[in-house]
């Protein structure tokens, strides 16, 4: 509502108490505009570049709304161009020093266009009309170097729309020199648009709020909570979703689908999924969904083309298990240059190393070769396999098997003989295929002969000429012989060989006895065992009378021992020569 | 090795000069002749005195045999026994062989005697049982060895073994040998034969107050025979 003037019945109304109804008038309408706050341009004055050519002007768009500070109402309707080089005093707003700038800002401010004119009563001309209008306002800041520069302050009585940024020698303004830009969206700049009424004016009941919490219980504070959590949860500070409170679609898949009905349950499927697939127990990749883009090819030539990695691994077994000539495994692995005397290695393939260490190792038996270090033979408890073996069986002479001494001198020898079933060793001996010869011709040479009946030490004098022959060694006045010859012993005898020859098989003796004895006297006498002696005492003895008289004829031992024993035999009742004559048999 | 199998009641000889096999009772008197032939033989007597009794004739005649020109030893056995009274004879390795049916070491014997004993092979000895101890002679001159055992000739050679029992030890070298079992066989029959009272007359106060026992006995006997591999 508005003052009001209450003209009455009369009364001569004045020019000033007319004019003083319409400015009432206008004020409650101002009035009512500033006190819902309404100021700002509410349509229109977008600044752009003057199109089609920029140049120092700018180009506003139409049509152009706006209330000032005081409620007054500014309009235009056709598209508007402010010349922007130079101000609202006329002074130039172009920049005098490079890397300088300077701000500009436009504003629109309320003016009243009179028109109509008549002349009053006391011959004054006044403007009947007296309409709103509007004016454009250049107003420019200092300049200052690039970045530094203030833009004129916002006026209380003017509507700013547009600050324009001006450099040294500019003679176009482009959009990107306008602020706010027209093409960016979002961009206000300082632009005075219409606001309604502030948020922070507009209240609201936290208390009904579940996640925000706003400093205060207006709109603003409650945006900016929002705009907090929405920054916390945008930047992924606070805020973020929990992938259990994500919904996600069941997802078609082989050889695994994704089931799960939230981002939570999906990437469980996932983890166990790759979990399975890294501990292989299942869901490991099949070989051949594994591709191999090729290699390099085997040493040798053979190819390793793209495949997958099953065909290739099938294919490196292959290669290398095959046993083609030329063309086997052996053949692609690479063996490095082996340095050794008397042979080395050359690079190559394992296989030119076998080859070449085959040809050395079936060379090497016709070789002679001089042995530096021990050569040991080991092998396990009662291993039955020998560890040393000659596979020749001469069949006539004898085989030199082993030779042992000093270059020079003498030397001992092994040899063995098919015909003559023996095996000898020899000192000082040597079979030249005919004959024997010493190594050294002033000593005495010796022969150990083994057979399976016989045992045989011989010697032959160093005066022996020489080559002899070999049956020297058993006859000949210089040659000396001990033989064990088992067939003279009974199996189930055992003889040791020491100062005497103890033998735990029978032995034998001889007795006699005689004399001129009285009736019912023994006769009786003792004897030693003629082939040696018992390992103790015989517990059988057998008599065999070769000849006897006057006696009972059946002699009895007494008190044996190892040596020999006594025998008695009782005689007839005569008193006369009784003799004996027995042999006897102990065991 | 002479012995060449002791039971409780025989030992099995070898003869270490002819080899002959011949088994011998221990407690019983017994006389072997040896194998045939037996040419001659009808007509003969054979005189067989038993435990020192009487001589039993017992008449050998062409009915008595298959063939009389040369009579088989089972049937000379089947003779006798068909005759002798007190004793018994068998074929022992081919040969005739009689024993007492008595045992004791001067109650049992057996003394062949008769033309026909030396056409049999029997000697004209007085075979008792065997007992440990020997004695060779009588009154001042007797000679008497405690340890030996005198076996009977052997009828086919005549060789007479005599067996030791023996208290020294073998050395340990010689301990598989057979040397060693058959001291261990005759040792064992030793100290069987006095645990049972058969010593010689003269050894038998030695025998009692014996103390030590062979150190080298096969302690199985009597309960089980022994068998010994003889020497070859």
């Amino acid at each position: 509502m508005a003052d009001r003037l209450n003209y009455y019945s009369g009364q001569r109304v004045t020019e000033a108490e007319l004019d003083l109804g319409f400015a009432l008038l206008e004020n409650a309408d101002r009035n009512l505009a500033t006190d819902i706050g309404l100021f700002g341009i509410f349509t229109g004055m977008i600044a752009t570049e003057h199109a089609p050519l920029a140049d120092l002007t700018i180009d506003l768009t139409a049509p152009g709304r706006a209330y000032d500070q005081l409620g007054r109402r500014i309009f235009y309707g056709s598209a508007q161009n402010v010349d922007v080089s130079t101000d609202e005093n006329g002074l130039a707003t172009e920049v005098s020093a490079a890397g300088n700038e300077k701000l500009l800002s436009v504003f629109i401010r309320f003016v009243r266009l009179e028109s109509d004119p008549r002349t009053d009563r006391a011959s004054q001309q006044v403007f009947f009309r007296q309409d709103e209008s509007f004016e454009f306002v250049v107003r420019q800041g200092g300049e200052a170097p690039i970045g530094t520069a203030t833009p004129p302050p916002l006026q209380s009585d003017e509507i700013l729309i547009v600050d324009i940024t001006r450099t040294f020698g500019q003679t176009q303004i482009a959009n990107a020199d306008l602020s706010p830009n027209p093409v960016v969206p979002g961009d206000v700049g300082r632009r005075q648009a219409f606001v309604l009424t502030s948020a922070d004016g507009i209240g609201v009941n936290p208390a009904s709020f579940s996640v925000l919490a706003p400093a205060a219980p207006n709109a603003q504070s409650t945006f900016d909570e929002i705009d907090d959590e929405l920054a916390d949860h945008f930047g992924g500070l606070a805020r973020r979703h929990t992938a259990s409170a994500i919904d996600a679609a069941a997802t078609a898949g082989t050889p695994n689908a994704l089931a799960g009905t939230t981002v939570r349950a999906q990437l469980d499927e996932l983890l166990a999924h790759g979990n399975d697939h890294e501990n292989e127990t299942t869901g490991a990749h099949a070989g051949s969904a594994i591709a191999f883009p090729g290699g390099t090819s085997w040493l040798g030539g053979r190819a390793n083309p793209a495949a997958d990695i099953t065909a290739q691994l099938d294919k490196i077994v292959t290669d290398l298990a095959a046993q083609v000539a030329d063309d086997d495994g052996a053949e692609r692995i690479g063996a490095a240059a082996v340095f050794g005397a008397p042979n080395s290695l050359p690079v190559g393939s394992v296989r030119a190393q076998l080859n070449a260490l085959l040809g050395f190792i079936n060379t090497f038996p016709a070789q002679a070769h001089l042995w530096t270090a021990i050569q040991s033979f080991t092998g396990p408890n009662n291993d039955t396999d020998p560890r040393w073996e000659t596979l020749r069986a001469p069949s006539s002479g004898r085989q030199l098997v082993f030779e042992l001494g000093p270059p020079s001198g003498i030397r001992h020898r092994l040899y063995y003989s098919v015909p003559l079933a023996r095996f000898e060793c020899t000192v000082n001996a040597r079979w030249t295929g005919t004959d024997w010869e010493r190594d050294d011709t002033a000593s005495t040479a010796a022969r150990y002969v083994f057979e399976r009946d016989r045992f045989d030490i011989q010697q032959i004098a160093s005066t022996v000429a020489q080559p002899f022959g070999d049956s020297l060694w058993l006859a000949g006045p210089s040659s000396k012989v001990v033989t064990v010859f088992l067939p003279n012993l009974a199996f189930g005898e055992f003889i040791q060989l020491g100062r005497e020859l103890i033998i735990s098989g029978p032995l034998v003796g001889y007795a006699a006895g005689q004399a001129y004895i009285l009736a019912n006297a023994n006769l009786g006498g003792g004897a030693s065992f003629t082939s040696g002696t018992l390992p103790s005492t015989p517990s059988s003895v057998t008599f065999n009378v070769i000849t006897q008289f006057g006696t009972d004829n059946s002699p009895s031992a007494f008190a044996p021992s190892v040596n020999g024993m006594g025998w008695f035999d009782s005689t007839d009742d005569l008193n006369k020569v009784k003799y004996m004559f027995l042999e006897f048999t102990a065991s | 090795m002479p012995i060449r199998e002791l039971t409780a009641t025989d030992l099995i000889q070898t003869c270490a000069y002819c080899a002959g096999t011949h088994t011998i009772p221990l407690m019983h008197g017994c006389s072997k002749g040896k194998r045939g032939p037996y040419a001659s033989l009808v007509g003969q007597t054979l005189e067989i005195a038993v435990d020192g009794n009487t001589a039993q004739a017992v008449e050998f005649a062409a009915p008595h045999f298959s063939d009389p020109a040369n009579p088989r030893v089972h049937e000379v056995v089947d003779r006798i026994n068909a005759v002798l009274v007190g004793a018994t004879a068998d074929a022992d390795q081919h040969a005739p062989r009689i024993c007492s049916h008595t045992t004791g070491v001067d109650t049992t014997s057996i003394q062949v005697a008769g033309a026909a004993r030396e056409l049999l092979g029997f000697y004209n000895r007085r075979y008792g049982a065997r007992c440990l101890g020997v004695t060779k002679g009588s009154g001042p001159q007797a000679m008497t060895d405690v340890n030996i055992i005198d076996l009977p000739h052997c009828p086919e050679c005549g060789a007479k073994e005599c067996l030791v029992r023996t208290f020294d030890v073998t050395p340990s070298a010689y301990a598989a040998s057979a040397h060693v079992a058959h001291r261990k066989c005759v040792n064992a029959l030793a100290e069987y034969l006095k645990e049972h009272g058969y010593s010689d007359a003269d050894s038998v106060a030695v025998h009692q107050h014996e103390r030590d026992t062979p150190r080298e006995i096969d302690l199985t006997f009597p309960g089980s025979a022994i068998t010994l591999v003889p020497f070859t």
